[in-house]
């Protein structure tokens, strides 16, 4: 048998070239995915790893026991022997041991800690030395921070005590590099606070004091120390071990260390969890382009090895006619096609791993490595095999023919269930495929490959259309004389075998449309969200002492609003309240970046927004404050419950509530009350009484207020009683409950009445220096209507209510769900310092020392965001990988439907040059004489076209774009057509200069066989 | 009228399969050719036909040298093909009717002649079948059918009876 094979493929070396080439080209198909996916994990995980916070990249074990002494190396202790035993393969240990406490300097003190960690003098730069270890007897050595140093006023050399522990600085350091992961973010070196003195370098006056590995006290007991041990995973590990791996092996550690008695924290499984999300997103993104892959190269072999086969059919016949036995036929067939498969699965593997090299060179965030795997060989396997499926059925209809059909040239119409059955099947699994899809939830299984489930179905159908009508058509243009057009038509559409091979170009065309339009929308995507995310070109958040700092900073560091705002966001995170945006409102239309999902214009905002304020604020300038009152009351009633003033002022500072000394008496008095940070500057907030229980009737005048020194000087009258009998000056903070009214006459005053049975909220008048509610923008997907209300949390998170000035669709910074008021008189009606994330927006034009200058005005940079930065970063996410890898499958998916073309039309060439070379005899013209294979190439154009609209409409919500899920950002409906005609035309044209191409080779054959 | 004087033809570099023939064929003639089996009949024919050039002598058609096929089929010298030549994939009518049409015939009457021609041979019926859905005898008989359609100022036609 084997020598019959042989002499089989030796036969038809031609043909067995073609099987083993398509072969290795599905296998390769297949492997690439897995190969891919396998880089592109890799590189996945690295990105992660390389985003990670310093505590999600490393599992922390602590001795359970103190231990008197300085801080030294715990590495020959049962500690570390332990954590040596408890450690997984692959993590590196960093070992350490810290103590708290008070360090005090010449020039002051800092609350601190002493800590020794294994290799920190090759991760800082020193002035001086690194601490060596000192014996009983000696000054311990340490090593401080610059920020430390300048506070405890010491230099290298100096002493200075760390609890009552004596101890020599031995050197000053600085990080190298203060995100290096061994830093553990700011357990060690401290961000820097906000204030008036702004700096550059990184870290603060708390930094860590290290130590050496040894220094033995002659007074041990003067301090505790405890040892750790900081467990970091490494990228290697995310190489090497599967995510279920390292999980495993965090809880083991995790378990095991609790069991020893020893503390311990990590959250690193946050850090597993978010790779093995995107793994597998990615494995789920690639199986539509893999399916593409395989799918088309088994429908190539389908074509091709089936047209080739046809043109044996008599050869078949002949030997059953000659009683060779139908199970010799198969088997013969069988060997012939399986040889060619199984070389084509390590060639396949190999074509596979280098696409996949080559595409993860290309596409991928991080270098990651390609290897060859059992899941690869495993793939690899199933598209040579399926191939060979594919070629064995193309035979399985031939050798099951009988005879007679077999002896004739063109095969018989199939008639009847079986010419339905591939569509009938291919059909359902679409529907089955959508059907999933759009049932909604995150897709899996078939409903990952809808797409291409679809494009074929379609395509088959399509196909099928297109043999019947242009069989039709071809007769009658026949019938009228338009020979030439005529046979094109027929010649394809009376040969069955052209129905697959269209289905094929329909496919090819209908997946790259399809993936291009996808890649399209989800470029467009990411550049919307990021523009609607960040809502500037760069976002610096910051750490500023109040609002009021924060907006004076960016003020003064960009004195014209031209290219930086400040901004403050509130609970963006929550689900329950409605997230604020607060925003120094004449700069929004020039700093944030305008988008067409807003459905409002930011001049329109900043306008609404921003109305001229009631009243000007009250500035109080001095650190006693003095408030005249005369109160009216029956302090007999009230007895023990106390009357009180409570007085809230804002500052550079923050926003603080002085409350007087001496509680409320009836008659006329002058209160005075501590507020240290008016010295410079300050701004009155409200004035409160508090009163718990007010039995009777309690009426408060203000008669006059006044700032001034302790020592009596700079005295100024800030209110005097005809300011204060203002009403249009104050706002009640309770208007439902106490009343507002003011005296004339020489007596002139404020008056604020308490009613009786009062409930216990303090009664206060504020300053009315904003509009009250404040008028903001709000999202429709509130509900609250153009003119109504709606109640929010303020910026510094106490409940209030706005006046709906205006309804936008989204909002930047915010998305779907939120509101924008102005930072400014939103500052003037908050009551706390409490704050959200206080960041600074700049324009793209904004000068290069913007954040120096930003620093020079005390503001601390903690990190930044750009619009590009974070488009880039969706585009390094799983999905954006898996729909680079789809458009890679969809080109080559057109190489492999060029193939098809040419297989098919190599295969049945001699059958149409003969046929042609007859007609001509019969005085058919030479211009007559056409391939037809334009027919083809024209109608996978305009099916492609089709079908991909069709599975547009259908698949697209399906199509994962983000990690995260939807986009609070609606995605565009259609795709750039310039940018899909920019793909699909390149494709169109180059199955049309192929069909051209191979009608030339027929026409030169006819020509040649007829002798001119 | 066509003639054949001295005519010898071969294939290729083999040697010549006919020597110094000298055919002439008459208007409102027939003339049988026969011979045993790979004697030489279709080759003649063939270089009638114009498929074949002559190596020695002359074939002329109304005594102009005869170039090749097309300037055969020119001069109206129609061949029915041993093996028939007919497009498989066309039905037994197209077959008739693109011939017709490419010897001029308007696609009207090319059509009214092809039903004439095909009942007369009695193929009325299987008009519109594929030729390969055909039995020998029908494919035999669609292809004199086109010959005589043609009508034709000779009729080559290679063993038509068989
Ligand atoms: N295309 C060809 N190339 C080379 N030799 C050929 C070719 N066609 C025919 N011959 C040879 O020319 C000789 C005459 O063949 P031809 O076909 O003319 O015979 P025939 O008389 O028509 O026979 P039959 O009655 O079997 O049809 C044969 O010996 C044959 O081998
Ligand atoms: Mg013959």
């Amino acid at each position: 048998m084997l020598t019959v094979i042989w002499g089989a493929l030796a036969a038809r070396r031609a043909q067995a070239l073609a099987v083993l080439l398509l072969a290795v080209l599905a296998s390769a198909a297949a492997a690439a995915a897995p190969s891919y996916v396998a880089a592109a994990g890799q590189a996945l995980a690295r990105y992660e790893v390389s985003r990670a916070t310093p505590n999600e990249l490393r599992l922390r074990l602590a001795d359970p026991v103190e231990y008197p002494g300085v801080p030294g190396d715990p590495a020959r202790t049962p500690f570390a022997d332990m954590v040596k035993k408890l450690t997984p393969a692959g993590f590196e240990v960093v070992l350490g041991a810290q103590s708290g406490g008070v360090a005090a300097g010449r020039d002051g003190t800092v609350t601190s800690s002493l800590v020794f960690r294994a290799g920190v003098c090759e991760r800082v730069t020193v002035a001086g030395a690194c601490p060596r270890a000192t014996s009983r007897g000696q000054l311990p050595e340490v090593m401080v921070g610059t920020h430390t140093a300048a506070r405890l006023g010491v230099a290298v050399g100096d002493q200075f005590t760390f609890g009552a522990v004596p101890v020599r600085v031995a050197g000053i350091y600085q990080p190298l590099d203060a995100t290096d992961p061994f830093w553990l973010g700011a357990e060690y070196i401290r961000p820097a606070a906000a204030g008036p003195t702004g700096t550059s370098a990184v870290g603060s006056a708390e930094d860590a004091i290290f130590t050496a590995e040894a220094a033995p006290l002659t007074d041990d007991q003067a301090i505790l120390y405890r040892s750790t041990a900081d467990l970091y995973v490494t990228e290697r590990l995310f190489d090497t071990r599967s995510v279920a791996d390292l999980r495993a092996a965090v809880t083991v550690v995790t378990r095991d260390g609790s069991r020893e008695g020893l503390g311990g924290g990590t959250s690193l499984s946050s850090l597993l969890d978010r790779v093995a999300l995107q793994r597998g997103q990615l494995a789920d993104g690639v199986t539509l382009g893999a399916g593409l892959l395989v799918l088309l190269c088994w429908l190539v072999l389908f074509v091709a090895v089936g047209s080739a086969a046809d043109q044996r059919r008599p050869e078949q016949g002949l030997l059953l006619l000659r009683g060779v036995q139908r199970r010799r036929l198969w088997a013969l067939a069988i060997g012939e096609h399986a040889i060619p498969a199984l070389f084509a699965i390590p060639l396949g593997c190999l074509g596979g791993l280098t696409a996949a090299t080559l595409l993860a060179a290309h596409t991928l965030p991080a270098r990651a490595d390609v290897t060859v795997d059992a899941t690869v060989i495993g793939f690899a396997a199933i598209g040579a095999l399926g191939a060979l499926a594919a070629v064995l059925l193309t035979q399985a209809r031939m050798l099951s023919a009988p005879v007679v059909d077999l002896l004739r040239r063109v095969p018989a119409r199939v008639r009847g269930w079986r010419a339905t059955i591939g569509d009938v099947v291919a059909v359902s699994v679409a529907v089955a495929a959508v059907v999933q899809l759009r049932s909604g939830g995150s897709p899996s299984g078939l409903a990952l490959v809808a797409p291409v489930a679809g494009a074929l179905a379609a395509g088959l159908l399509l196909a099928r259309v297109t043999m019947i009508a242009g069989g039709a058509v071809g007769g009658a243009l026949l019938a009228r004389g338009r020979t030439a057009g005529g046979l094109a038509l027929v010649q394809v559409a009376r040969q069955p075998r052209f129905r697959p091979l269209i289905a094929l170009l329909t496919v090819v065309v209908a997946m790259l449309a399809f993936t291009v339009a996808t890649s399209e929308v989800a470029s467009a995507a990411y550049r919307d969200r990021a523009i609607v995310e960040v809502g500037a070109p760069r976002v610096v958040e910051v750490g500023a002492t109040s609002r009021s700092h924060l907006l004076a900073a960016v003020r003064a560091a960009d004195p014209e609003g031209r290219f930086a705002m400040a901004t403050v966001v509130t609970g963006s995170s929550s689900a329950a309240g409605t997230p604020l945006l607060a925003v120094d409102s004449d700069r929004l239309a020039t700093v944030a970046r305008p988008h067409s999902s807003y459905g409002m214009s930011l001049a329109d905002v900043e306008r609404k927004i921003r109305p001229t304020a009631p009243g000007a604020p009250v500035h109080l300038r001095g650190r006693l404050l003095t408030i005249v009152i005369s109160a009216s009351f029956d302090a007999e009633v009230f007895g023990g419950n106390r009357v009180r003033l409570a007085v809230t002022v804002s500052s550079a500072n923050g926003t603080r509530v002085a409350t007087s000394r001496q509680d409320i008496e009836p008659g006329r008095k002058g209160y005075v009350l501590q507020v240290p940070e008016c010295a410079q500057d300050c701004r009155l907030v409200k004035i409160d009484i508090v009163a718990p229980v007010v039995s009777r009737n309690l009426e408060v005048r203000f008669e006059e207020m006044r700032t001034g020194d302790e020592d009596g000087e700079h005295e100024t009258m800030v209110l005097t009683g005809a300011q204060f009998a203002d009403i249009t000056r104050w706002r009640l903070t309770d208007p439902d409950d106490t009343f507002l009214d003011a005296t004339s006459g020489t007596d002139v005053a404020l008056i604020l009445t308490v009613p009786e049975n009062r409930r216990a909220t303090p009664a206060g008048i504020a300053v009315a220096d904003a509009p009250f509610p404040l008028p903001v923008y709000l999202t429709r997907s509130t509900g609250t209507p153009l003119g109504g209300t709606h109640p929010y949390d303020g910026v510094d998170g106490t409940p209030t209510t706005a006046l709906v000035g205006g309804v936008a669709d989204r909002l930047p910074r915010l998305g779907g769900s939120g509101l924008v008021v102005d930072l400014e008189y939103a500052d003037r009606l908050a009551v706390a310092s409490q704050s959200g994330k206080e960041e600074v927006w700049l324009t793209g034009t904004a000068p290069v020392d913007v954040l120096d200058r930003l620093r020079a005005q005390g503001l601390v940079v903690q990190s930044e965001r750009t619009i590009t930065g974070v488009r880039q970063d969706f585009d390094r996410q799983a999905p954006a990988l898996a729909l680079r890898f789809n458009l890679f499958a969809a080109l080559a998916g057109v190489l492999i439907g060029a193939a098809g073309l040419i297989a098919m039309a190599a295969a049945e060439q001699r059958a149409r040059v003969a046929m042609l070379v007859a007609l001509r005899r019969q005085g058919l013209p030479p211009r007559a004489v056409r391939g037809g294979y334009g027919l083809p190439a024209a109608v996978a154009a305009v099916s492609g076209g089709l079908v991909t609209v069709v599975i547009w409409l259908l698949t697209r919500s399906g199509q994962r774009l983000f990690s995260d899920g939807r986009s609070p950002v609606p995605l565009p409906d259609w795709p750039d057509v310039g940018r899909l005609l920019m793909f699909t035309m390149p494709t169109i044209a180059l199955f049309a200069l192929t069909a051209v191409v191979l009608g030339r080779v027929v026409a030169a054959s006819v020509r040649r066989r007829s002798g001119r | 009228m066509l003639n054949m004087d001295g005519v010898s033809v071969g294939y290729g570099d083999a040697p010549a399969v006919l020597t110094d023939i000298s055919v002439t064929v008459r208007p409102g003639r027939v003339l049988a050719l026969t011979g045993s089996s790979g004697a030489g009949k279709t080759t003649l024919l063939n270089a009638m036909a114009g498929l074949l050039r002559p190596r020695d002598g002359s074939v002329t058609v109304d005594g102009r040298p005869l170039r090749d096929r097309d300037h055969a089929v020119e001069h109206r010298i129609v061949l029915i093909p041993q093996d028939n030549g007919l497009a498989p994939i066309l039905t037994a009518a197209e077959n008739l009717q693109v011939a017709l049409v490419a010897g001029g015939v308007t696609p009207p009457e090319a059509l009214r002649q092809t039903a004439a021609m095909l009942d007369l041979l009695g193929l009325a019926g299987q008009a519109d079948q594929l030729v390969e859905e055909l039995s020998g005898g029908q494919q035999q008989r669609t292809a004199v059918a086109r010959g005589l359609a043609l009508r034709g100022g000779v009729l080559l036609a290679d063993e038509v009876t068989s």
